[in-house]
């Protein structure tokens, strides 16, 4: 229980309906390319709710959110085909505590930096990440990838579940979805998140009361990459295939695009932008680099005029109803006086 | 993990306190001390190294010599997260606030001053920190603006909550950063008295400030800084009146 | 002895690379306060505009150096006009992102309308050879390293003595001061990117005639530059082009001596334990935080 109150009510009408049409999803289609690009959605909320905690929550802009995913990819793919299939906890054990060992020596070192350098920092990581991934080749397989990634397997009381269908693989997708949004809502709304604000907000007041800036950049830094890993992990069953383009730029201006469109510390912001952002390209069917350009632009045009533009959205929705209702009432009003 | 000794009235013995920006001295061999439970204003005219003094003190700046003895400790090393531990705490010249946290949480935000976990289980730290937190509020006058974002309020009643906020990490040793800068008569009168209670409550305090009704009203002892010398140390009265001390201000 | 000092003068060559993109990297910080995440990709267009100089216009490998030095001045001031300006007051992370996105559309409008096949530019001077004390210089090199060396003698100058460029120097120091004093800041700061523009413009010049042009070959680069940058103290510009020479030196030496696959390993190695020694930069103050 907080011991600082909340920043402000959850309206949750709106989560009640988005949970209930995620749910919903593979009852509305069966078809297999839209369950496939709403699974890949589902990822997206993960990897996307999980950056959002570093560029929004504690406001450092880092660009190395791929080394994480990959990783977890990497450890799951690993485990599965040269370590004896273990299962799933085992693979999201070891994806989620190398990812915070990962994040840990990534953070210090760049933590100490000024806020741009620390983006450059963390890029020059991931290039370093990239380059492992690409020439280690008897671990990672370098160009050629690890390659025959069997489907994900649950341990189970006695039983060894199979993940095998489209469905089972968007519900599985989407329980770690949930569990990831539920966990980083509560951090937020707890006092560890009070301090994060007060961290990103004013770093020098904050440790003259007594925050130590480092520690709680590290703290949200390193759950932002265990929920990075874990999504690996399902992602290298799902596509079972791991790839060193996983450690690549283009992941992460994805991840900046659906952050700063949905909307910086702004949960409900960052799932639209994570969930448009994977649908959008699959109707707009264009090759890679027109989509990437597009997205460029997009991003350029919105950073300068309207940031974090969906969370604007839904804020104004309150008042909008609220003007909505006015107006009928008056209309309603005058009906009665004329009648 | 220091364990904090109880009681307000620490000491602070600061010593051969220097630093130079680009060239130019900020600080020259500077030493001081207060003593528990006294209140000393550190003055001098703008630019005169006041504010660099505590930023070095406080470790927000690194000086190229100091040693600092907090209650016979030096900590002269020591991050300012855990200086404020061991209740060396301060203000900003220009009020900082948390803005987009109600005042609530703004004052409640001391609660992590490390090294409170050891008494009592942290449920039960976190319950004190709620009830002082409203004790604070109430002492300072902020029930009406309670759970309001600390960014709308005016600039005095967010000094009222930086003060509460400093409060409530328990110091010991209090360094007060203009603390009536820039407020009206009436708000400044109210923290004269806030001072004064904390004074006799036995925090040490060391309050820089312009406002000489302030300084020479309240404060038991003054060092005097120029161009980043101690020039003057003494009583108000055994001060205020030396020939340095009136051509630092108004000049020769 | 022969082959040390072939990589030392592999190391000019890759250090006056960083170099001049890090000199121009920290003189839009210094005098801007951007951090521009696409000035590697406007050496990418410089080495595209020289291809293209050569190729659909026909021009010999002189003239086509000087048009595209040339062009990246409107080059320049049109990335001002689009990018920078219209995030100058904005909070640091729109403008890193502004930046970003800038880089992002480029490049892959690079690989849209020029394909990702490299292209070969052809300088005479590259076929010519000096041999010094038993090592051998293609001209080339030598015109890079010594184009490099003219172009910091003359931004120097213009720092040191000409009116806009004393202006520059102040703004780097204070820009509140300045503004406040009349002095034009948004028109400095686009002559802060048209220069940095121009110093790409040489790279592109001049470098790609040792190897081929891709539209990917700007990433590196600006990380690399901001390599420089951040060790020699954040908008230090001379503090940058020393850093940069020495990230060239190293990431040679590494690529000789140790692997080439993982050089650039330890350009960012030499980064990162420069920070942690010395976090201010080899040239950097320590800043000061309230």
């Amino acid at each position: 229980m907080a011991a600082l109150p909340r920043a402000g009510p959850a309206p949750a009408i709106g989560w009640l309906l988005a949970g209930t049409a995620a749910v919903a999803v593979p009852r509305v289609t069966g078809n297999p390319f839209y369950l496939q690009t709403a699974t890949v959605a589902m990822i997206y909320v993960v990897l996307a709710v999980a950056y959002d905690l570093v560029v929004g929550r504690i406001g450092a802009l880092s660009l190395c959110q791929p080394v994480f995913f990959a990783w977890g990819s990497y450890a799951a793919a690993l485990l599965a085909t040269r370590g004896g299939n273990p299962g799933f906890w085992l693979e999201a054990v070891v994806a989620m505590a190398g990812a915070v060992a990962l994040a840990i020596a990534i953070g210090v070192p760049s933590f100490r930096l000024s806020l741009h350098s620390f983006a450059i920092g963390t890029l020059g990581f991931l290039l370093i990440a990239q380059l492992v991934a690409v020439n280690w080749i008897s671990v990672t397989g370098g160009p050629l990838c690890v390659v025959g990634v069997p489907a994900l397997t649950v341990p189970l009381g006695g039983l060894r579940l199979t993940v095998l269908s489209d469905t089972q693989n968007y519900y599985t997708i989407l329980a770690i979805a949930v569990l990831t949004v539920a966990a980083i809502g509560l951090l937020i709304r707890s006092r560890t998140g009070a301090a994060l604000t007060a961290t990103r907000d004013d770093p020098v007041l904050a440790a003259a009361r007594g925050i130590w800036p480092l520690r709680m950049r590290l703290t949200a830094f390193s759950v932002s990459a265990a929920f990075s890993g874990l999504a690996g992990v399902f992602a290298a069953h799902f596509q079972h295939v791991v790839c060193a383009s996983q450690v690549d730029i283009p992941i992460n201006t994805l991840l900046l695009v659906m952050v700063f469109i949905g909307g910086r510390a702004s949960l409900r912001g960052v799932i639209t932008g994570a969930v448009l952002f994977t649908v959008l390209p699959q109707v707009l069917r264009v090759a890679d680099a027109w989509r990437l350009v597009i997205f460029g632009v997009l991003l350029l045009v919105m950073v300068t005029t309207v940031p974090d533009g969906i969370e604007h959205v839904y804020a104004g929705v309150p008042g909008l109803v609220r003007r909505l209702l006015a107006r009928m009432d008056r209309s309603a009003h005058h009906r009665a006086q004329d009648g | 993990m220091a364990e904090r000794a109880g009681g307000p009235g620490g000491q602070l013995r600061v010593t051969g306190l220097s630093k130079a920006y680009y060239g130019v001295r900020a600080l020259h061999d500077l030493s001081f001390s207060v003593e528990p439970g006294e209140i000393v204003g550190l003055i001098g005219p703008n630019g005169s190294g006041k504010t660099t003094a505590i930023d070095c003190i406080t470790g927000f700046a690194r000086p190229d010599a100091k040693r600092v003895l907090l209650d016979g400790v030096d900590v002269s090393g020591v991050r300012p997260n855990r200086l404020a531990a061991r209740g060396l705490v301060r203000t900003f010249q220009q009020v900082r606030v948390f803005g987009t946290l109600p005042v609530r949480d703004n004052i409640a935000m001391g609660g992590f001053v490390p090294g409170h976990g050891a008494r009592g289980g942290r449920r039960r730290h976190w319950r004190d920190i709620r009830a002082r937190t409203e004790e604070l509020i109430d002492r300072f006058g902020l029930r009406q603006v309670a759970g309001t974002r600390a960014d709308r309020l005016s600039y005095g009643q967010r000094k009222l909550v930086e003060l509460a906020a400093a409060l409530l990490c328990q110091p010991r040793v209090l360094l007060l950063d203009e603390p009536v800068a820039a407020i009206n008569p009436t708000l400044a009168l109210e923290i004269r008295d806030q001072i004064l209670a904390m004074h006799r409550d036995g925090v040490s305090i060391l309050l820089v400030e312009h406002n000489m009704e302030l300084v020479t009203g309240v404060c038991q002892r003054l060092v005097v800084l120029d161009h980043g010398v101690k020039i003057a140390e003494g009583t108000p009265d055994e001060v205020m009146h030396l020939t340095e001390v009136q051509e630092a201000y108004f000049g020769r | 002895m022969g082959f040390f000092l072939d990589q030392v003068v592999n190391g000019a060559i890759l250090g006056s690379q960083y170099a001049l993109i890090a000199a121009g990297l920290a003189l839009i910080f210094g005098v801007a306060g951007i951090v521009n995440f696409a000035h590697g990709e406007l050496f990418m267009v410089a080495a595209y505009a020289l291809y293209l100089a050569e190729s659909a216009l026909g021009l010999p490998y002189a003239a086509a150096a000087v048009f595209t030095v040339i062009v990246m001045v409107p080059v320049g001031a049109l990335f001002y006009g689009v990018v920078i300006r219209p995030v100058a007051g904005a909070g640091w992370q729109k403008q890193l992102v502004a930046t970003l996105a800038a880089s992002i559309v480029i490049v892959n409008l690079a690989i849209v309308l020029a394909g990702s096949l490299p292209k070969i530019v052809n300088s005479p001077l590259a076929a010519r050879v000096a041999v010094v004390g038993g090592v051998h210089f293609s001209l080339q090199r030598v015109l890079i390293v010594g184009c490099t060396l003219l172009s910091f003698a003359a931004l120097h100058m213009f720092l040191m003595r000409a009116k806009w460029g004393k202006g520059m120097r102040a703004l780097a120091q204070n820009r509140a001061a300045c503004a406040a004093v009349g002095i034009p800041v948004h028109r400095m700061g686009l002559l802060a990117v048209v220069i940095g523009s121009a110093f790409a413009g040489v790279a592109g010049a001049l470098i790609p005639v040792l190897s081929n042009i891709t539209p990917t070959m700007g990433l590196l680069l600006t990380i690399k530059g901001f390599a420089a940058v951040i060790m020699g103290g954040f908008g230090n510009v001379t503090g940058a082009i020393v850093s940069g020479f020495a990230l060239g030196l190293v990431e040679a030496m590494a690529m000789a001596y140790v692997s080439s696959a993982y050089a650039d390993a330890f350009v960012f190695g030499a980064l990162i334990l420069t920070l942690l020694l010395r976090p201010q930069g080899l040239f950097g103050h320590a800043v000061r935080v309230s």
